[in-house]
């Protein structure tokens, strides 16, 4: 008797599962899937557009703050600050960068409120380089940023 | 006879069962990724062929009109509106091809507004997607057109860093 219980009970375990409505579903799932992700993520940099250098005039009062973006260095400066050179080797210098950022947040430390800064680019500046800077300046404290061609 | 013996094999063997268990293990794996990375709200993705700087702003971008510049063109959605090298071999500012079709856009929103009853609209923003090697001649002359088009909020697209 404990033989057939035994031989029913295998009969039942061996019974297989009905996976394929669950495959069905996945093929359907996965391709839908596929189409509507983003394995890259945008974000944005809100901004004021650039004047043409000409027309534009620094602002009357304030600290007037400004990097200009040259090719061996980052120059920062405005009123009531002294001027500082940020030499640099190429526009992937991550430790240039690094400077600027120390030195704009000595800058926002003295000016607490001081929001805005101009990146005064020269016309052959890589976008890239206006970006990087764009995000030290943001991680400093000073998030409204605008855009000026060199002289 | 030979027949017989090979019948009576294919019964006691029965047809070989599908071993499901690994594909399934995949495909569980693979819709879980699948479903992390799934976005609803339909979000900006960048241009054919523009590579984006990296940045490490967290703002999203707005839905908006997007204008694309890389390589040698500059792209108002999927719309070739001018070249880059005939542009910067201008000294003007404005880039008519790319203010042209602004306007339009532009004119479009307003009328739209309109009929709608909405007073003093608001015509959205444009998104520039600017390729990482692009100078800041090009870009100056874009984010110019963009504001002669009648569009004041510019945003510029970049990857997201963590």
């Amino acid at each position: 008797m404990n033989k057939r219980r035994t031989q029913r009970f295998h009969k039942l375990v061996e019974a297989d599962l009905e996976i394929m409505p669950l495959m069905n579903l996945f093929v359907v799932l996965i391709p839908m899937l596929l189409l509507s992700a983003v394995f890259v993520e945008i974000a944005a940099i809100r901004m004021s557009a650039p004047g043409d250098g000409a027309d534009v005039e620094p602002p009357a009062a304030g600290l007037d703050l400004a990097i200009v973006i040259q090719p061996e260095a980052y120059l920062v400066r405005g009123r009531d600050i002294v001027s500082t050179e940020i030499p640099r080797t190429d526009r992937n210098d991550v430790e240039a960068a690094d400077r600027l950022l120390a030195a704009l947040e000595g800058i926002a430390l003295e000016h607490p409120g001081n929001e805005a800064v101009r990146i005064i680019s020269q016309d052959d500046t890589k976008y890239d380089e206006i970006v990087a800077v764009m995000d030290r300046s943001r991680d400093a404290g000073m998030p409204r940023v605008s855009l000026q061609a060199g002289d | 006879m030979f027949g017989r013996r090979r019948s009576r094999t294919r019964k006691k063997f029965g047809p070989a069962p599908l071993k499901m268990t690994s594909m399934m293990d995949i495909l569980v794996v693979l819709l879980l990724f699948l479903i992390k990375s799934f976005v609803a709200d339909g979000q900006m993705t960048p241009a054919a062929g523009v590579q984006l700087p990296a940045s490490s702003s967290e703002e999203l971008p707005d839905e908006s009109i997007v204008v694309a510049v890389f390589d040698d063109a500059i792209l108002v959605g999927e719309e070739r509106v001018a070249s880059i090298t005939e542009e910067l071999s201008e000294s003007d500012l404005r880039i008519d091809g790319l203010a042209d079709r602004l306007i339009e856009l532009y004119d479009q929103k307003m009328t739209l507004a309109a009929r709608r009853g909405i007073v003093d609209p608001d015509p959205g923003s444009v998104t520039i997607q600017g390729d990482r090697d692009i100078e800041f001649e090009i870009l100056q002359k874009v984010m110019y057109t963009v504001g002669e088009g009648g569009f004041d909020q510019i945003s510029l697209a970049v990857i997201r860093t963590t």
